[in-house]
């Protein structure tokens, strides 16, 4: 039953990608992809991972709120032509030679993953007992992430704070009064 | 805006702000983390800027006052770092040691380090977020001055 349910979860969400691509109306494509995130919300709750349920629900709202204003103000259609099939014959051979590349490639390692709902315990077993001993805090996933893992996050931090300043440095209306181009 | 949303988004800001603030400080305890409690915070003051405009956001927090206390916030996680690497526990030394008391599990002051890294993070990642957008939103009929 679990399994049928993200089973379905993922055709849906495949089902709703591929609408965002084919889409030649922008607005319908904004709402598909926002459709495609809540999807991945759900699919995390099955899962049981409700910090990153909260972390997607967030970002995705952010991000759909952005592109509907983002269509709303350029362009409510898609105007990219289209190209026609017989055309494309060069473009099918790359896709079929590199796709059977990558099969030729994967099958092996998909043969030594493990079972579904069994995982290897190797790093996150000893995580688990030590979070408990040394550390003390309810939440597993924030203490590994701000006790073992915190120069990780520091950088992740600071790759957001030179964003910040990257884009401040790009908007300003005027540059520096002693600059070349003044 | 329309008045719809004007109505909406003055129901709605304050409970962000207070979901967001809320899932900063009990990080270590329930689901959730620095990251998005700070992101949460961004998003009401985000709703703000683009129901009542740019410049009345700006009138509430600045922009570039908003991202030089983002940049504070990372010295003070750089600064918990090194306190570790500095060595307040004997038995150990490392960057982003846990030198704090460990408390009782499931209560607000336990974990050592991990709630204040929260509030840290929680604060630098709101702040810093709010300034991105403040600093990208032109809105019609505005030259666009960053400088105030």
């Amino acid at each position: 039953m679990f399994e049928i349910a993200l089973l379905l979860m993922l055709a849906f969400i495949l089902l709703m990608a591929i609408i965002t691509v084919e889409s030649r109306d922008l607005l319908s494509a904004v709402v598909a992809l926002g459709a495609v995130g809540f999807g991945l919300a759900v699919v995390f709750l099955l899962l049981r991972a409700p910090e990153v349920v909260t972390a997607q629900i967030v970002v995705e709202i952010i991000t759909f709120i952005t592109l509907i204003l983002t269509v709303y103000k350029t362009s409510k259609s898609d105007t990219t032509p289209q190209v026609a099939m017989r055309n494309m014959s060069p473009q099918i051979l790359a896709i079929v030679f590199f796709s059977i590349l990558f099969i030729m490639f994967v099958l092996p390692g998909l043969r030594a993953l493990p079972e579904f709902g069994s995982p290897v315990m190797n790093v996150s077993g000893s995580y688990i007992n030590r979070v408990t001993r040394e550390i003390g805090a309810n939440n597993i996933v924030t203490a590994v992430l701000l006790d073992f893992r915190a120069y990780n996050t520091l950088i992740e931090a600071f790759v957001i704070l030179t964003m910040v300043v990257g884009v401040f440095i790009v908007m300003r209306p005027k540059g520096r009064k002693d600059g070349p181009n003044s | 805006m329309d008045p719809i949303v004007k109505k909406f988004a003055n129901i709605f800001i304050a409970p962000m702000l207070v979901f967001g603030l809320y899932v900063v400080i009990y990080g270590h305890v329930l689901p959730g983390e620095g990251f998005d409690g700070g992101i949460l915070i961004a998003g009401a003051f985000i709703l703000t800027m683009m129901v009542y405009g740019r410049e009345e956001a700006r009138k509430r927090l600045n922009f570039s006052f908003a991202l030089i206390v983002s940049a504070l916030a990372g010295l003070c996680f750089i600064i918990i770092g090194l306190l570790g690497l500095a060595g307040f526990s004997p038995e150990h030394k490392f960057i982003f040691d846990n030198f704090l008391p460990q408390g009782n599990p499931s209560n607000l002051f336990s974990g050592g380090i991990v709630p204040v890294c929260n509030v840290v993070l929680g604060i630098m990642v709101g702040t810093g977020f709010y300034a991105l957008f403040g600093y990208l939103v032109v809105s019609k009929g505005e030259k666009g001055e960053n400088e105030k």
